[in-house]
């Protein structure tokens, strides 16, 4: 597999883990529409947009659209973002073939009501990530 | 009669009225859909095949970047009942994925339905 699809599959692997399906929040990637996602979900695009140590190396952001009931207030999308810095913020996950994807720090912004749902409110989740590979 | 069953009588008429106008469509909806994190693959249940009658409206063909045929098609929706973004719609033989936007009044149901030619 090429650089892409081993970042996308280790990021991804975060939300394998049955430590996050105990969390019990539904998670979708970007480009996948849930026929019936509920009222709270969040939805993952990971953006490989910037360079990395070497050429099988990038860096970029990982965004979380978090999506909770429009007029509940902030609390519910700050608990989500709580959880996703608990396995994201400031971890490294490392494989034995030397890939590993490091996040450092997060931020959370509220975007107001969801553009196809006004029943929504949408607030964004973005972490920075180094993912690394060894050249062979 | 009741206004909601007139409608729909006169919407069944309506499509039977337009003999050849219409076309036959075969819609393939999604039931259950789901994503797996460890694999990356994507899985779909699909419902059985509903066969409709459906009016093609003006088509627009895009090809700024690459040719994308637009058509908009008008359905009953008690023929049809609920469609999603990215169900299948066979036309002549042709496969279009439904677009993400659809509007219905609950009597009929108008959906973009997008296609490479």
């Amino acid at each position: 597999m090429g650089k892409y699809t081993n970042l996308d599959s280790d990021i991804f692997s975060v939300f394998a883990s049955t430590a996050w399906k105990t969390e019990k929040i539904s998670v979708y990637p970007a480009n996948f529409v849930k026929q019936d996602p509920g009222a709270e979900f969040v939805r993952v695009s990971i953006i490989p947009s910037g360079n990395g140590v070497n050429l099988n190396s990038v860096s970029g952001v990982l965004i979380a659209d978090i999506f909770t009931l429009a007029g509940d207030g902030p609390k519910k999308s700050s608990t989500i973002a709580d959880r996703l810095d608990f396995f994201l913020c400031g971890k490294t996950k490392s494989s034995s073939t030397g890939k590993s994807v490091q996040f450092f720090s997060s931020t959370l912004s509220p975007s107001g009501a969801d553009k196809d749902n006004r029943a929504l409110y949408r607030a964004t989740y973005t972490i920075p990530f180094n993912y690394s590979e060894a050249l062979q | 009669m009741a206004y909601r069953e007139l409608v729909k009588k006169n919407v069944r008429l309506a499509f039977r009225l337009i003999g050849d106008l219409a076309t036959g469509v075969m819609l393939t909806k999604k039931s259950k859909n789901s994503f797996n994190f460890s694999t990356m693959n994507v899985s779909v249940k699909e419902s059985a095949p509903v066969t409709a009658r459906a009016v093609i409206m003006p088509s627009n063909k895009a090809s700024e970047e690459h040719n994308a045929m637009v058509k908009n098609l008008l359905l009953s929706y008690e023929e049809v009942g609920d469609i999603n973004a990215y169900d299948r719609v066979t036309i002549d033989g042709e496969e279009w994925k439904v677009g993400p936007v659809i509007s219905t009044d609950s009597f009929t149901v108008t959906v973009e339905i997008y296609k490479e030619v």
